[in-house]
């Protein structure tokens, strides 16, 4: 018997060298940039291999995320927590397929005759409905389901209390979404603006995306306890997939106050890439340990017979 | 000859049971261990709490030659204690893949929150208690 036989495609190392491969890649289009200063080789690299990065990863974090709820039996704890983080990742994958694929006007999409014969616009909707399904409506699942994830931790004694730097990064966050409900409002009162569904998708996304930080913080105290196991590399994936997503939207923030400057902020956009891939490996992880369970439950059933 | 490491979570997917596969298992996982100072670790760890409980033993006995008495008392409380260590030795071993090694011994040394627990809770009941029933009839 062959070690290590059935345990499958080890996903999260394909996420792992997929991202350094992605990450070392668009070294050669920033240097083509700088040499050339034409934006075409950059422009290349976000719309072909980036974009594929994106819906590719998203598509298999959702697959895995399904497989991970089915081997869960009904009464398990974690059940619904998978069930909530599935439903997030399918809309994450959703949000992807449409910013990502659907509304690039590349030779990948099959609606690119659509969006170049339409009013410019057409592409730029499409993208923010995409970034709003992905963005608002798969953080508020994910947060739901890391509520259940904690309780999870709480009964199996993991629950740490926060430490003073914990708080630091959740007033930070909490902050500046205080800040953006309060710009909202304000602009609500003075300008009497239209108010649609996605304008309030995107009035969530701060405080949700606060919440999740917070989340995020104490899972990863749990993972410092449960170490670097199977599960512990589980929580501790999705626990960085929030964190590197709340430090693109703060590098964003910069951006918006003009604390980074173009060209140099673009360099900013190559985060979201290794928060998609961590997002993925959360899945792959539990998968992973049930995979190694099967395989010991095999060998276990394998000695017996042989004994 | 070592049949399984469950001391770290990758050198854990190199469990061989059978006879055949054994030799090459123990290759690969001494292979594993002589790069890995993270194993190396654990296995100086063993080999202290091992040497400490053979010393215990030695002097115990030695102590008890002189009052011959005591001397089946004593080796009763050390088949006692060598049982009690290897049940709290492989116990926490069927934890080491999911969580890291320290981790599993502290929480089941602990005693709080028992292993099964742990295992119905993070793999589900199905996982869990199938593992908790070979583990136990193997």
């Amino acid at each position: 018997m062959r070690p290590n036989a059935s345990l499958g495609v080890d996903w999260p190392r394909v996420f792992l060298w997929a991202t350094v491969g992605l990450l070392a890649s668009a070294a050669p289009f920033y240097l083509a940039w700088a040499w050339t200063h034409s934006f075409a080789p950059v422009r290349f690299f976000y719309d072909y291999p980036a974009n594929v990065f994106f819906v590719v990863i998203a598509i298999i974090g959702c697959w895995l995320c399904w497989i991970a709820w089915l081997e869960f039996g009904p009464g398990d704890l974690l059940r619904p927590a998978w069930f909530l983080i599935a439903v997030a990742a399918t809309w994450q994958a959703i949000g992807y397929i449409i910013a990502h694929w659907l509304a690039q006007a590349t030779w990948l999409n099959p609606l690119r005759a659509y969006l170049l014969a339409g009013a410019p616009r057409r592409g730029a909707t499409l993208y923010q409905i995409g970034l709003d399904v992905s963005g608002t409506l798969s953080m508020a699942f994910l947060a739901a389901g890391l509520a259940v994830v904690l309780v999870c931790y709480r009964r199996s004694g993991l629950v740490r209390r926060f430490v003073a730097w914990d708080w630091v990064v959740c007033g930070l966050v909490a902050a500046y979404a205080l800040h953006v409900i309060y710009v909202v409002v304000r602009i609500q009162l003075h300008a009497h603006a239209v108010v649609t569904f996605t304008s309030v998708l995107d009035w969530m996304n701060d405080p949700l995306l606060a919440l999740l930080v917070a989340e995020a913080l104490l899972l990863r105290r749990g993972v410092l306890v449960m170490g670097w196991g199977l599960l512990g590399r589980c929580w501790g994936a999705v626990a960085a997939a929030v964190l590197l997503t709340a430090a693109g939207s703060a590098l964003m923030w910069a951006v918006d106050f003009g604390l980074i400057r173009w060209p140099y902020f673009s360099v900013t956009w190559l985060i979201w890439y290794p928060a998609a891939a961590a997002f993925a490996a959360c899945p792959a992880y539990q998968v992973q340990a049930f995979r190694v369970t099967q395989r010991r439950l095999e060998l276990y059933r394998a000695a017996r017979h042989t004994a | 000859m070592i049949r399984a490491w469950p001391f770290h979570p990758r050198a854990s997917q190199l469990w061989a049971w059978h006879d055949r596969a054994a030799g090459k298992a123990s290759e690969r996982i001494g292979r594993h261990v002589a790069r890995c100072r993270c194993c190396q670790g654990r296995v100086a760890e063993m080999d202290a709490v091992w040497r400490e409980l053979n010393a215990r033993w030695s002097r115990q006995t030695q102590a008890a030659a002189a009052r011959p008495d005591e001397r089946s008392l004593l080796f009763a409380i050390r088949r006692q204690e060598s049982e009690r260590f290897a049940d709290f030795k492989e116990r926490w071993q069927l934890l080491a893949p999911y969580f890291a090694p320290e981790a599993a011994r502290s929480l089941t040394a602990a005693g709080g929150i028992t292993v099964e627990t742990q295992l119905r809770l993070w793999l589900g009941r199905r996982y869990g208690q199938a593992l908790l029933k070979e583990w136990a009839g193997r």
